[in-house]
């Protein structure tokens, strides 16, 4: 295995909440090589974007722990001036939703020069010609025009590919995209997921791809992560979790996603239950409250991770076998 | 276009309505006979104020500002309204002229008290500091302008001048809009943009002053029209208890105390401030759209339509 | 400070001051020895008198004045609701214009034409009536702004289609369904139009001097406008018991109104 570009380590995240702290992301353990695509999955409330907006401790208000290392050096002890330096030239974040992640007041050219400008230095025409340029990288029509438009001039998927654009713009290292077709319509995801992968094929950058599509992650990924109330689950090869989930809820997720081939006439698979409160989680296991197959032991005994080898693992006191549903 | 020129127009119009009404109210209200005047055998006092007035003509509400801008005398003296005393348009323009300079000023001041509090809250904000902060705008809603020149004129008195006057006024505006800009910039800096925006490796005080103060302006923009209404009563004040100068504000308190004799006064000085109110509204209008680009975009259809 | 918080000390603050004078009334005038802070320069009653006397007239103004522009505006935005269309259109607009000439022009407007009135021999109504009237005349306008779009946006609430699904009329849902709902905005409203017409009437009071508040039974801010030149000679003795109760009074005001809108906005 070749060195790790990002290695999280016993992440914890915690927000202060008036009734009380609120851990949103308790113990997480994360692998990113460099080149490789990670996806991380879970529903609404799983801790994916708390984990994801950590990396860059983009939260003023968070209480961190563990340990985040970017190339060896621990961002978590890395004073602010330091992290400013890293933000968007070695490590670039896409939000979810294009429309509110502009800014309405600023045209879209300078909103995609200020990283250049911050990190390059760059001014003047050659700033523009560097915004040009990345604009059409992207797939952006008439890229001098559309520099000077404002946000609200434009439609979503362009929007979206302003946002890319952005994040592209000093050649980072990482790429963390949350949710980035969420927000759009169908027929534009196709094209985002398009861009992306063409992205990483031209330039070779490592992804984090936040969502809640298993069809995404298994379009773009190499890796999957599985996050459920705030902790990792699951993690592997997109192919064999895919293929073999370990954790039942890995399962659930697989089962209740509708396929274009199945019965028709068949009761959509869900999985029951929600996700418990952070701040009254139950004992045991986070996920025996709606896991079909829980037992006594995962009433009381918290699951701790097992490795099946170097890049599996799960945790769960009775991962499911190698037949367990697509 | 229509729409557009259609607004501005009602606007403005505000400007001859209270002219107009503002004298309306002045002719209909009983006029006597001066005491002083009988004593000196001037009879007739009220009619010959009323024809004056042009109290029975259609267009009698421009009266007291044709005789203001009326032709000087043989004499080479200007025209005057009211009496006792009487103002000619250079002695009115020299007033108002000091009034705008204090009004004007105490914006400024405002504005920049503004800046400072809100900047100050939202980068110190949840700190213990910020906590303290919080109770300003309360402290200064309690304080308006009389109270704060009466607290200041035993230090200030004897060099109060335009300046010193502007501060007094400004304080308890300042801080109201410094509590709507802060409540604006800090709904801007929560948006998903100005995390963007330090994703890419903008300082935090930098994603407050490059993006989210040219979107929160509006608010403070929207906030101008009543705040110039308050410093415009406080100008009031201070230029009689602080300043003791006869600018246009104290001719007006001085003249709605006379009464009769100085309806003239009252109906212009009225109908001025009523018109510098508008015009603060309009420019205030006039910089949204500029720093707004989305109203400029629905302005620019509405003219087009 | 939470809202709640700053209701509950606005509340202890406006408690303190009115047991204090209504103490004050009841024995102060019977405890040996003057008042602490003596004797106002050129009258006969002590500072206390007359600041507690001040007060209560300024109260009086605030709560009588918000009070009845509060209802009045209830009223009209109620009637505005009620008949929909062009009248509410109409009861707006006027709002609108009303609310748009500065409080302080027409104050002074008022107080000129009742100078006139009264020189003609024309006017029996007292400073203090005509004050709270004039109040009331330019105070219901923003209120009723406020409760129109307080109601609207309580009409397209799920319940109110359902009553009139069921055949209720238009001027029971805004009754009996809508009104409940309103009454704690409308609360806030009023404790916020208190302190408001109080500093409005005081800084009146301070520009005419006392004649518009009445002479001798002078409000807070006319008090203050007769005395404070003695800043310079006395200190504070005279206008700072004055000055202080106005603060007291319009932060009591003020944080309790801020209390009671936080509690509307949660409904």
């Amino acid at each position: 295995m070749s060195a790790a570009l990002l290695e999280i380590d016993a992440l914890t995240v915690e927000f202060g909440t008036p009734a009380g702290p609120l851990r949103a992301v308790d113990g997480a353990t994360l692998r990113l090589e460099p080149g490789r695509a990670l996806g991380l999955v879970g529903e609404s409330g799983s801790g994916k974007s708390a984990l994801a907006t950590s990396i860059l401790r983009l939260h003023q208000h968070a209480r961190l722990g563990g340990a985040i290392r970017w190339k060896g050096e621990d961002l978590l002890r890395s004073d602010e001036k330091s992290m400013r330096k890293l933000r968007g030239s070695q490590i670039a974040m896409v939000f979810q939703d294009p429309m509110s992640s502009l800014n309405p007041a600023h045209r879209v050219g300078r909103q995609i020069a200020e990283p250049l400008r911050l990190h390059k230095r760059l001014s003047g025409a050659a700033v523009d010609a560097e915004v040009h340029a990345l604009m059409a990288k992207v797939g952006i029509p008439d890229p001098v025009e559309r520099a000077k438009a404002y946000p609200h001039q434009l439609s979503g998927g362009l929007r979206q590919r302003v946002l890319i654009a952005m994040a592209l713009a000093c050649g980072p290292e990482l790429l963390i995209a949350d949710e980035p077709t969420t927000a759009v319509d169908a027929t534009i995801q196709a094209q985002i997921v398009e861009l992306l992968r063409r992205l990483q094929r031209e330039t070779g950058i490592a992804v984090l791809l936040i969502t809640h599509d298993l069809g995404l992650v298994g379009e773009l990924c190499d890796d999957v992560a599985v996050m459920y109330a705030g902790r990792i689950v699951e993690t592997g090869p997109v192919a064999a979790v895919l293929g073999a989930p370990l954790h039942p809820y890995t399962a659930g997720l697989l089962a209740s996603a509708p396929a274009l081939d199945g019965d028709r006439g068949a009761r959509l698979r869900e999985i029951p239950g929600v996700v418990p409160d952070l701040r009254a989680l139950p004992p045991g296991c986070r996920f025996q409250t709606r896991c079909a197959a829980a037992q006594e032991r995962c009433r009381s005994d918290e699951p701790q991770w097992t490795a099946v080898d170097a890049a599996r693992g799960h945790r769960c006191h009775f991962p499911l076998d190698n037949k367990g549903p697509r | 276009m229509r729409r557009l020129v259609g607004r501005l127009a009602r606007d403005l119009l505000v400007i001859p309505l209270t002219a107009f009404l503002v004298y309306q109210l002045a002719v209909r209200l009983p006029l006597v006979e001066d005491n002083d005047a009988k004593s000196r055998g001037v009879a007739d006092l009220a009619e010959k104020l009323r024809a004056r007035l042009g109290a029975d003509e259609a267009l009698g509400f421009l009266r007291p500002w044709q005789r203001l801008f009326g032709a000087a005398e043989a004499d080479g003296r200007l025209p005057t309204i009211g009496e006792n005393p009487a103002y000619d348009r250079a002695r009115l323009g020299e007033a108002l002229a000091g009034s705008l300079t204090v009004g004007g000023l105490a914006l400024g001041f405002a504005l920049c008290i503004a800046l400072l509090f809100a900047g100050a809250r939202v980068l110190l904000g949840g700190r213990r500091a910020d906590g303290a902060l919080e109770l300003l705008p309360t402290i200064a809603y309690a304080l308006p302008s009389f109270v704060v020149t009466v607290l200041v004129v035993r230090f200030v008195e004897d060099a109060a001048n335009d300046a010193v006057a502007a501060a007094v006024v400004s304080i308890g505006p300042g801080v109201f809009l410094g509590a709507v800009l802060h409540d604006a910039l800090r709904l801007e800096m929560e948006r998903p943009y100005a995390r963007v925006a330090l994703a890419k490796g903008r300082s935090r005080l930098g994603v407050l002053v490059k993006h989210a103060l040219q979107n929160a302006l509006p608010s403070l923009l929207d906030a101008i029209p009543p705040v110039a209404t308050a410093i415009l009563a406080g100008s009031f004040v201070v230029e009689k208890q602080l300043l003791n100068r006869e600018y246009f504000g104290a001719i007006y308190v001085d003249s709605a105390l006379r009464g009769q004799a100085q309806i003239e006064v009252m109906v212009v000085a009225t109908t001025t401030f009523a018109a510098i109110l508008v015009l603060v509204s309009l420019a205030a209008e006039l910089v949204r759209l500029l720093v707004d680009p989305r109203r400029r975009s629905a302005a620019a259809e509405e003219a087009n339509s | 400070m939470t809202p709640r918080f700053k209701g509950r000390l606005g509340l202890v603050i406006l408690a303190l001051v009115f047991v204090g004078s209504v103490g004050y009334a009841l024995v102060g005038e019977r405890l040996p020895g003057e008042c602490v802070f003596g004797t106002v320069p050129g009258r006969q009653a002590t500072v206390c008198a007359l600041t507690f006397s001040g007060l209560w007239r300024s109260a009086a103004t605030g709560l009588l004045s918000g009070g009845a522009a509060t209802l009045l505006a209830l009223g009209l935005a109620l009637l505005a609701r009620r008949a929909g269309g062009v009248v509410e259109q109409a009861l707006v607009k006027g709002a609108e214009v009303v609310f748009s000439i500065p409080d302080v022009l027409i104050l002074v407007a008022i107080a000129f034409g009742a100078k006139m009135l009264r020189d003609a021999g024309k006017l029996d109504l007292s400073p203090f009536w005509l004050m709270t009237g004039s109040l009331v005349a330019i105070g219901w306008a923003a209120p009723m702004r406020m409760i129109v779009n307080r109601l609207r946006s309580l009409e397209e609430q799920e319940f109110v289609f359902a009553a009139r699904s069921l055949g209720a009329t238009r001027g029971r849902v805004l009754l009996v369904h809508v009104l409940p709902l309103a009454r704690p905005f409308v609360l806030a409203i009023f404790l916020f139009r208190v302190p408001t017409t109080i500093l409005t009437e005081s800084t009146v009071s301070f520009l005419l001097g006392a004649g518009a508040s009445g002479g001798s039974d002078a409000s807070l801010g006319a008090f203050i406008a007769q005395n404070y030149r003695t800043l310079m000679v006395t200190g504070f003795r005279v206008v700072g018991p004055a000055l202080l109760l106005f603060f007291l009074l319009i932060v009591g005001f003020h944080w309790a109104g801020q209390a009671v809108q936080a509690r509307a906005d949660r409904t």
